[in-house]
């Protein structure tokens, strides 16, 4: 059952400097939002003269004019204290907006108090302005207000979500990439699409016994049905070690066959796909591990003994750009921020990174320089913001390309410096403010966690009642484009022997 | 030329591609399309006729017959082998590995 929203049942919170792992929320006591809007550009109508009657013209088309930027008004009562609200507001550094509605809950606990949150990105004051100061006579006698206007990159939603398992019967092994591989669009030149609808998830057959090729499961409406195929240029045995969408193909490498495997991903949505498998390029041995892309002609490979290679075509091959100069030690994750920066986490300890996408270096310092633990997974969340999550329960942060790391301690058996047993296994931010991160226990189980600050803070999901599907562990994470609210994530099952795919939304 | 099922003597069901005009009695002469040798699946012979019968009736009688169509191969098994209940996914997932195999060491 849903509720209309009022008023009296919002509360405000902001993020100064923007949301990130070392921004913490303030609540706003005396403030209230105003109406926020979006206009979404003119629509203005083109013309021709009509071939059927003279006098006459015909709409043959329209144009769209430029989406503005959002706007809001924040309403604080005026204190005789020191106002924090002019300071922030004169400053003219961008904040992040969170408007929290709950009925039946604690305004000021940030994780828990809310049903839904209006979430205003990369707000800049464009005017700050106070009620009148004075009165003339006692029916003016009123409290003064502060006034912050402001004009914001984009506002979206965030919901509590639910989470269930999908393509139980297509998925038959583990899953050790699920990517989205779809872009919102309107049908002009392709499938109309929120962006969140084609998904493509790759599985490790080989520990299964007999042996079968190597898999993609597949969905062209966000998993409400599954279709299912395998990579033919795998052999028996040989397992898809990460994947990624790239232009028109989806691009899967395998540490097995040492070598790219790909296909169009249209033609795998229609069951009508042809395999192409390439190794130009790749070295004996320096097999690939994992793959990241800035864009549609941009991707890099981390693989064993240090080695990273480079792609603008994965369909033609690959170049060396790091032949283990940087580290000898083997790659497990890469994350591109964009075509610039690129960070990539290795064994022992080893943090590596590129700030122009082609020369590569170790952070100054390692996150834990103490254990020397393998980074299992790294994230770009902004140029200068990178996470890494190693596979001893400590997941740190820099906010200075490496310089120093602080450990962003979470719920769910974490250990605080490290040494423990807590592998961190994949990291996706949906938004600037909303991510997700996987981890597994010894035991092993897998968990969820979600952050909606940035990473300041995450807590386990669901938000309600309940848990999430049982799994021994989550290999991949996937979000869709401008959706906060969506995850897609792919590991081994319960059973320790079939796949899983749990859809969060 | 159409594709018919045919049992062997031992009433074991076959895909047996045979000429238009060929009468039932000599399906027997066709050209056998599937399913390879199940019996790795080690099932009581009763209940590998009634899968390989399964198969053949669906036409899920090799690789490329099955693939996309997993989700169809384990409704098969579970109908063919209702007892089998929950196992049916991993038998399916093992008639799958018999077909891949026997598919592409031909290939080779």
């Amino acid at each position: 059952m849903t509720t209309t929203l009022r008023t009296p049942y919002s509360r405000v919170w902001i993020i100064q400097h923007r949301a990130g792992p070392s921004h913490q929320p303030v609540f706003q006591a005396t403030a209230k939002a105003g109406a926020p809007e979006h206009s979404l550009g003119d629509v203005t109508p083109v013309y021709e003269p009509s071939k059927d009657q003279f006098g006459k013209f015909e709409e043959v088309g329209v144009t769209r004019g430029a989406e503005d930027r959002p706007t809001m008004q924040l309403m604080f009562r005026y204190k005789d204290a020191r106002s924090a609200i002019e300071k922030m507001a004169k400053a003219g550094c961008p904040f992040d907006i969170q408007v929290h509605f709950g009925a039946c809950k604690e305004p000021t606990n940030y994780a828990k108090g809310w049903n839904k949150i209006i979430a205003f990105e990369n707000a800049y004051p464009t005017n700050y302005a106070l009620g009148d100061l004075g009165a003339f006579e006692q029916s003016e006698d009123a409290a003064i207000d502060e006034t912050v206007d402001v004009s914001g990159q984009w506002f979206y939603e965030i919901i509590p979500m639910a989470y269930a398992q999908r393509a139980q019967t297509e998925v038959a092994q583990e899953i050790t990439a699920i990517v989205v591989g779809d872009n919102i669009s309107c049908g002009e030149c392709d499938r109309p699409s929120d962006g969140c609808q084609a998904v493509f998830a790759v599985s490790a057959p080989s520990p299964s016994s007999p042996g079968v090729k190597a898999e993609v499961i597949f969905s062209d409406d966000s998993f409400v049905t599954a279709g299912d195929t395998w990579v033919s240029t795998l052999n028996i045995g040989e397992d898809a070690s990460d994947a990624v969408p790239m232009g028109d193909n989806l691009i899967i490498i395998s540490n097995d066959s040492n070598s790219i495997h790909w296909a169009d991903m249209e033609d795998i949505l229609n069951g009508m796909e042809t395999w192409a498998e390439v190794s130009t390029g790749f070295v004996a041995l320096k097999v690939p591990n994992c793959i990241t892309k800035a864009s549609a002609a941009d991707a890099w490979i981390g693989a064993d003994d240090g080695y990273i290679y480079y792609t603008a075509d994965p369909t033609q091959g690959v170049e060396v750009q790091d032949a283990g100069n940087a580290t000898t030690e083997d790659i497990n994750d890469i994350h591109a921020y964009n075509t610039q920066v690129v960070i990539a986490g290795a064994d022992a300890g080893i943090v590596l990174y590129t700030l122009d996408g082609q020369a590569w270096a170790q952070t100054v310092t390692s996150p834990d320089p103490v254990n020397l633990p393998n980074i299992m997974m790294v994230c770009a969340k902004d140029e200068k913001t990178w996470f890494a999550g190693t596979n001893d329960g400590a997941l740190w942060y820099t906010t200075n390309q490496g310089v120093t790391w602080t450990q962003k301690r979470i719920p769910g058996g974490d250990d605080e410096g490290g040494g423990g047993t807590l592998v961190f296994d994949d990291m996706k931010f949906a938004t600037n403010m909303v991510g997700y991160l996987a981890v597994h226990t010894a035991v092993p189980a897998g968990k969820l966690l979600r952050t909606i600050d940035g990473g300041y803070s995450w807590y386990l999901v669901p938000e309600g009642a309940g848990s999430i599907p049982a799994n021994d562990y989550i290999n991949s994470l996937d979000v869709c484009a401008k959706e906060a609210n969506v995850v897609f994530a792919g590991g081994l099952a319960d059973s320790a022997a079939d796949g899983i795919i749990i859809k969060g939304s | 030329m159409p594709d018919v099922l045919w049992k062997d003597r031992e009433g074991f069901a076959w895909l047996v591609r045979v000429k238009s005009d060929t009468l039932p009695q000599n399906y027997g002469t066709g050209i056998v399309l599937g399913p390879p040798d199940l019996d790795d699946l080690d099932l009581p012979e009763a209940e590998l006729k009634s899968l390989q019968e399964a198969l053949v009736v669906a036409r899920l009688t090799n690789a490329e017959m099955i693939k996309g169509s997993f989700s169809k191969l384990t409704n098969t098994v579970k109908n063919a082998l209702p007892r089998r209940g929950a196992s049916a996914k991993l038998l399916a997932h093992q008639i799958k590995a018999i077909y891949q195999q026997d598919y592409y060491q031909e290939e080779k």
